[in-house]
C-alpha cells in the first residue's frame, strides 16, 4: 500500500466515513479479532481487567455525550450506574426476569431516572447543574441502600449471572465476549449519534445554547434527550458492572468515582468518542501502573513502611494527571490527531 | 514547543507500553531451594483508611507470626511471603485489590471486614480462591464456601452486649428497664450490627427498653445531634458499631455536654486501645469495651506467646508509638497466622500441595485450632458455626489522669440468648 | 420545645463549622472561577503538618502554628505557579479536574505523614458548657462560630476595602481587560491562592480541635463545603454564611425529625435535596450572581 504524501479524502462519503480507508478498515477488523481471542491465552487477571476497562469504557462514552458533545457537566454518572446495576439485581432476583432482558431495561429505567436529575438542566447551568447532578450521586445512593426490602440496603445483593444454555457469565472469560461485544456496539452508537442530527444539536446546545434556540433546537428536548442517552449508557455499563462483579453494594458507587469519569473525558479529549475510550483506557491502566510502580517503590523505600504502597499510587496517579493536564489540557485525541497529521503528511512537515 | 510535544508524546507511549512490559516480565522469582515450597499469602484491608488502626496492627501480627513459624521451623520446607493491598475502606477498591493479589500469585487472601470479602465471595468461588475473614455475614457463608472466618456473624456480636447489659442490670434497685439503642455507620456491618441488636432487644420488651438505632454515614465527624438525640432517648447504654476515632469523636461530644449515658464498642474488633488514649485521652473515660480476650497482662500462655513473638519482630519504640501491645487486631492477626498455619501443616501432612487454594479450602472445612489462650478454644466448620462464643467485658478507667482498661466481667456466654 | 430550641443552637454551631469549609472554596472561585475541589485534602494535609510539627518536633503550639501558615503561604504559591497558571485560558472542566488530582497526590502526602493513624491536636480553644434547663452551649463550637464570623468579615472587608481585593474584583470579571489597567492577573491570583491556603489551615486547626483527623476530612469537606456554596451561591460570601446555617438547621432537624421515619441516614442527603429544590427555583443560588443572556 503507498501512502501518498498528504493522502486527502476525494468524495464527501469518504470524508464522512468513520474508516476513511481500506487500510483502517483491515486494520480495526485485524484488531478485533486479535482480541477475540484474548480468552484462550489470557489469565482471569488481564480479563477481569479488561472486563472492568469495558464497564468504564461504556459509561465513559455516555458522558462522553453529555458533557463532551452536549457540554451538560453531570458529576453523577457512577450513581447512574448504580441504579443499572440495581435494576438487574432486583427484577432477575425478586421479579425472576432474565438477566438478558435486563439488560435494555436497566438501561431504559437509568435514563428515565438520569432525565429526572437532568432536568434542571433548562434553568441551571454550568456549575450549579454539576452541583445538581452531584445532588444525584448522593441521593440515589442513599435511596439504594435505604430500599431494604427490595435491595438489601447496605448488605448488598448477589446478581444471578447471564446464562444462555452452557455458557455462563460467570466465568471472565465468557465475561470478556459479551463486554467486547457489548462495548463495540456502544462505541458504535455512540460515533453514530454524534453524527446524526441529534449529535449536531448537541454540540450547537454545547456551543452556544442561546444561539442553538434561536436556530430552532428545542433545548428542554434535546438536554434531556442528552440525559437520557447518557444515563442509558450508564445504566448498560451498571448492568456490565452488575454481571462483573456479581456482588452489589450501594458504596461501590462512589462520588470518586464519578470524578474520575469526567477526568476520563477531560484527558481523553473532549466531544470525541475515540478520545472518550482513550481517556478510559488511559486512566485505568494507568491507576493499575501506578499500583504497580508503587508495589515497587514502596520496596525501595521500606522505611516509610506499608503505606508507602497507598502513598506513592496515588501520589503518582495524580501526578501524572497533573503533568498531563498542563501539557495537553485538550487531551489524548488530540495528541492522537496531531500523530496522525504528521504521519499522514510525511516526510513534509506542512 | 516541537520537542516539547514530541517528549510528551514519548513519555505516553511508553506509559502504554509498560502494562504490556509488566506483563511479559516474570516477577523475578527469590528461587526458593528445590525442596522449599512457597506460600503467598495475600492481604487485603485498609492500610490508610477509617479503620486502618485495626489493619495496620493485624497485619503487623500476621506478618510476625508467618516469620515465627519460619524462624522456630514450625513447618520444615516451608517460607511464608505476604503481599498486601490497601483498600482505603473504600469498597470500590477491593475488586481491584482481588486482581492484584491475583496476579501476584497468592495462594490465599486474609482480610477483615464483610463488605471485603462480600466483594469478592463471587470472584473468589469463580477462581476457587481460600479467603479468610474475620467477621462475617449471611450472604457471605451461603454455599459454595470459600470464605472462612474468626467470628460468628457480626448480629450475633451486638445482641451479645445487651445480653451482658440484662445479666448486669439491677432491675430491683432502679425500679426499671435499661434504655438501650445503637449508633452505627451506615455501612454493611453497621447495618447487620442494627439487625442483630434489634432483634435480640425486641425478643425481650420486658427487660430491654429498645429506642432503635442511629445510623450516621462512614465518616461523619460531627456527632453534636446523634448525642443530643440518645440522651434525649434517656439512654443507659448505647452500643457503638463505629471504629474507635468516631467512637472517640462521640466520647468527647458527650463528656463535653455531660450526658449520662455510657457508651459501648468494640464487639470483637476495633479495639485501638493506643489509639483511642493517645488522640481521645481523658474524653474516654467510662467507656466500656468489650473483648474476646484480654490485654497482655493476664499471663495466660497465648498471651505470653503474643508478648514474645511481638516484642521479638518489633522494636521498642515501634510497640511503644504504634501500641501493638494494646491493640487486639494484632492478636487477630496472629490468629489469622495460627490458621495460615493449620491449614497448611494440615495440606502437607495430608501429601497434599500446600500452594493450591483448593486443597488449603478442604483443610479450612475442617479447621479446629486451639490458639493457646488466645482466645478459647474455637472450632468451626465453617463460619456458621458461633466462633469465639465467650466474652470479657472492660471498662476504661481514669488512672492518675491514664486511662486504663479495667475487666468488669469475666467470660460470658455470647450464644446463651440462642435458644 | 427542649428539642426544637437544642436542634437550632446545634444547627447554628455546626453550620458555622461549614459555613468556615465553604469560605475556602468561595474564596478561590470568586477570584479565579476555580472550584477547587482539593481544598478539603489542604484541611487536612495542614492539621496534619500542625500535629507532626507538635507531637514529633515537640514544637509549642503557636510556634507550629506559625510554621504551618508559612507553610502554607508558600503551597499556595507553588500550587498557583505551577498548576492553575498552566491552564489560564482552558475549558473550566480541566481545572476542576487539576484541582482533584491535586488532592489525591495532597492524601498521598498525608498517608506519607500520618502513616494512617490519628491525630488529635491538643485542645487550643475554651472548653465548658454553659447550661440553660436541658439545653446547653458549648464554649468550643461558640469559639468557632465567633471565630468564623470574624474570618467571614475580614474577608468581606478585604473584598469591599482593600486594593488588592478590589484588583481580585476586577481579574475575575475580565483578565485581559484588568491586565491593560495595569493589574497583574499572575500576582493576583497567586494571592488569591495564598490566602486560600491560609484559610484551609485556619479551618483546619479549628476543625480538629473539635474532632480527631483522620483521612476522611477530606470527603467530609468536599461533602459539606459544596452544597453550601451552591445553596448560597458561588461568587457570594454572605451565601456562604447563610448556606452554611442553612445546612446546618436542615441536617439537624432532618436527622432530628425526618430520620426515625426513613430509617436514618437522612442527614447524609438533607443538604443535596435542599439544594436541589433551591436551585429549581432559584437557578444561580441564594445570594448568586444571576447572569442575565438575552437573544
Amino acid at each position: 500500500m503507498a501512502m501518498i504524501p498528504g493522502d486527502f479524502s476525494q468524495s464527501y462519503e469518504r470524508d464522512i466515513a468513520i474508516f476513511r480507508t481500506k487500510t483502517q478498515w483491515v486494520v480495526m477488523v485485524i484488531g478485533l479479532a486479535i482480541m477475540l481471542t484474548f480468552p484462550l491465552f489470557m489469565s482471569n487477571y488481564w480479563l477481569s481487567l479488561f472486563n472492568f476497562i469495558f464497564v468504564t469504557v461504556i459509561a465513559v462514552l455516555g458522558l462522553h455525550l453529555v458533557t463532551g458533545l452536549c457540554g451538560q457537566i453531570s458529576l453523577g454518572q457512577s450513581a447512574l450506574m448504580c441504579v443499572g446495576a440495581y435494576t438487574v439485581g432486583v427484577l432477575s432476583v425478586k421479579f425472576g426476569i432474565s438477566v438478558w432482558a435486563c439488560l435494555p431495561l436497566a438501561g431504559l429505567v437509568t435514563g428515565l431516572i438520569g432525565m429526572i436529575f437532568g432536568a434542571p438542566a433548562l434553568r441551571v447551568k454550568e456549575f450549579y447543574l454539576a452541583m445538581s447532578t452531584l445532588a444525584a450521586q448522593f441521593i440515589i445512593v442513599w435511596v439504594v441502600s435505604h430500599l431494604e426490602e427490595w435491595t438489601g440496603g447496605q448488605l448488598g445483593m448477589y446478581v444471578p449471572p447471564a446464562t444462555i444454555g452452557g455458557f455462563s457469565s460467570a466465568s471472565p472469560s465468557n465475561l470478556f465476549y459479551i463486554g467486547f461485544i457489548l462495548t463495540i456496539v456502544m462505541i458504535a452508537v455512540a460515533k453514530n449519534i454524534q453524527r446524526t442530527r441529534v449529535g449536531r444539536a448537541f454540540i450547537a446546545i454545547r456551543d452556544n445554547d442561546i444561539a442553538a434556540e434561536v436556530m430552532g433546537i428545542n433545548l428542554f428536548r434535546y438536554k434531556l434527550l442528552a440525559f437520557f442517552i447518557g444515563c442509558f449508557f450508564a445504566g448498560i455499563a451498571g448492568w456490565m458492572w452488575a454481571m462483573y462483579l456479581q456482588n452489589i453494594n450501594p458504596s461501590q458507587f462512589t462520588l470518586k468515582e464519578s470524578l474520575w469519569m469526567l477526568g476520563m473525558v477531560i484527558v481523553g479529549g473532549m466531544g470525541s468518542t475515540t478520545g472518550a475510550v482513550m481517556g478510559a483506557v488511559f486512566v485505568r491502566g494507568l491507576d493499575m501502573i501506578a499500583d504497580y510502580a508503587s508495589a515497587w517503590a514502596g520496596t525501595v523505600f521500606p522505611t516509610i513502611g506499608e503505606q508507602a504502597f497507598t502513598a506513592f499510587s496515588l501520589i503518582i496517579f495524580g501526578l501524572v494527571i497533573v503533568i498531563f493536564l498542563i501539557y495537553e489540557p485538550r487531551g489524548l485525541y488530540h495528541r492522537w490527531e496531531l500523530f496522525k497529521a504528521s504521519y499522514r503528511l510525511h516526510p513534509y512537515a506542512y | 514547543m516541537k520537542n516539547r510535544i514530541k517528549l510528551v508524546g514519548l513519555v505516553l507511549v511508553c506509559l502504554l507500553v509498560l502494562p504490556l512490559l509488566l506483563a511479559c516480565a516474570k516477577a523475578p522469582s527469590a528461587t526458593p531451594a528445590a525442596t522449599e515450597k512457597v506460600i503467598t499469602v495475600g492481604y487485603l484491608n485498609d492500610l490508610s483508611g477509617a479503620i486502618s488502626c485495626c489493619g495496620i496492627a493485624d497485619q503487623v501480627g500476621l506478618k510476625n507470626y508467618l516469620q515465627y513459624i519460619q524462624d522456630e521451623k514450625r513447618i520444615p520446607g516451608v517460607k511464608f511471603d505476604v503481599v498486601s493491598w490497601d483498600d482505603r475502606y473504600d469498597v470500590s477498591r477491593v475488586a481491584a485489590g482481588y486482581r492484584y493479589l491475583l496476579d501476584k500469585g497468592v495462594n490465599l487472601i486474609v482480610t477483615m471486614a464483610v463488605h471485603q470479602s462480600e466483594t469478592m465471595r463471587p470472584m473468589a468461588v469463580a477462581d476457587k480462591m481460600l479467603i479468610l475473614g474475620y467477621n462475617t455475614s449471611e450472604l457471605n457463608i451461603a454455599d459454595p464456601i470459600w470464605c472462612f472466618t474468626q467470628q460468628p456473624l457480626t448480629e450475633n456480636a451486638n445482641a451479645s452486649f445487651f445480653n451482658w447489659v440484662t445479666q448486669n442490670w439491677d432491675y430491683q434497685k432502679t425500679g426499671r428497664k435499661p434504655v438501650v439503642a445503637e449508633i452505627n455507620w451506615d455501612n454493611s456491618m453497621g447495618k447487620a450490627g442494627a439487625k442483630g441488636a434489634e432483634a435480640y432487644c425486641k425478643s425481650l420488651p420486658d427487660k430491654l427498653d429498645w429506642k432503635g438505632t442511629i445510623v450516621v454515614p462512614p465518616g461523619t465527624m460531627d456527632f453534636s445531634q446523634p448525642a443530643l438525640q440518645l440522651n434525649q432517648w434517656g439512654c443507659d447504654y448505647v452500643f457503638s458499631t463505629m471504629v474507635n476515632g468516631p467512637t472517640t469523636n462521640l466520647m468527647k461530644e458527650k463528656n463535653a455536654r455531660g450526658y449520662k449515658f455510657q457508651v459501648c464498642t468494640g464487639g470483637w474488633g476495633f479495639v485501638c486501645f493506643k489509639q483511642s488514649k493517645d488522640v481521645g485521652g481523658k474524653d474516654i473515660d467510662g467507656l466500656y469495651w468489650i473483648s474476646a480476650e484480654g490485654w497482655h497482662t493476664d499471663g495466660t500462655a497465648g498471651l505470653k506467646l503474643a508478648d514474645t513473638i511481638c516484642r521479638r519482630y518489633n522494636s521498642a519504640s515501634d510497640i511503644e508509638k504504634l501500641g501493638y501491645l494494646e491493640n487486639i487486631c494484632y492478636n487477630f492477626g496472629l490468629v489469622f497466622g495460627m490458621e495460615v498455619e493449620f491449614l497448611v501443616k494440615g495440606a502437607i501432612s495430608a501429601g497434599l500441595d500446600p500452594t493450591n487454594s483448593e486443597v488449603l479450602r478442604g483443610q479450612a472445612t475442617k479447621m479446629k485450632i486451639d490458639p493457646q489462650g488466645l482466645y478459647p478454644p474455637m472450632t468451626w466448620s465453617n463460619a456458621k458455626g458461633s466462633g469465639v462464643d465467650k466474652l470479657r467485658m472492660y471498662q476504661i478507667k481514669l488512672v492518675n489522669g491514664v486511662p486504663e482498661p479495667a475487666l468488669i466481667t469475666d467470660w460470658f456466654d455470647v450464644t446463651k440468648y440462642k435458644k | 420545645m427542649d428539642k426544637i430550641i437544642s436542634l437550632i443552637i446545634l444547627g447554628v454551631m455546626v453550620g458555622g463549622i461549614y459555613s468556615l469549609i465553604a469560605l475556602g472554596f468561595v474564596f478561590i472561585y470568586k477570584s479565579s472561577k476555580i472550584l477547587n475541589l482539593a481544598h478539603g485534602q489542604f484541611l487536612m494535609f495542614f492539621a496534619y503538618v500542625t500535629y507532626t510539627l507538635i507531637s514529633q518536633a515537640h514544637l509549642p503550639f503557636v510556634a507550629a502554628v506559625i510554621i504551618v501558615l508559612v507553610l502554607s503561604a508558600l503551597v499556595g504559591v507553588f500550587v498557583e505557579r505551577f498548576t492553575i497558571r498552566p491552564l489560564m485560558g482552558q475549558s473550566i472542566l480541566a481545572t476542576i479536574i487539576m484541582t482533584f488530582a491535586l488532592g489525591f497526590i495532597v492524601e498521598g502526602i498525608v498517608i506519607l505523614i500520618s502513616k494512617g493513624y490519628y491525630a488529635s491536636l491538643p485542645a487550643f480553644l475554651p472548653t465548658g458548657m454553659w447550661k440553660l434547663g436541658a439545653i446547653n452551649i458549648s464554649h468550643q463550637y461558640l469559639a468557632i462560630l465567633v471565630l468564623t464570623l470574624l474570618l467571614f468579615a475580614a474577608c468581606m472587608w478585604f473584598y469591599q476595602g482593600s486594593r488588592a481585593g478590589l484588583a481580585m474584583r476586577a481579574v475575575a470579571e475580565d483578565h485581559i481587560t484588568t491586565a491593560s489597567t495595569g493589574i497583574s492577573v499572575a500576582q493576583t491570583f497567586r494571592l488569591s491562592w495564598v490566602i486560600a491556603c491560609l484559610l484551609a489551615v485556619i479551618s483546619g486547626l479549628l476543625l480538629s480541635s473539635l474532632y480527631d483527623v483522620h483521612i476522611d476530612l477530606a470527603g467530609y469537606g468536599i461533602a459539606k463545603g459544596l452544597p453550601v456554596i451552591l445553596l448560597g451561591g458561588l461568587e457570594s460570601m454572605g451565601g456562604a454564611l447563610v448556606g452554611g446555617l442553612i445546612v446546618g438547621l436542615a441536617e439537624m432537624f432532618g436527622a432530628g425529625y425526618i430520620d426515625p421515619l426513613v430509617g436514618g441516614g437522612f442527614r447524609e442527603v438533607v443538604p443535596f435535596i435542599l439544594m436541589v429544590l433551591i436551585l429549581m427555583v432559584k437557578p444561580y443560588g441564594i445570594f448568586g450572581l444571576v447572569k442575565i443572556e438575552r437573544v
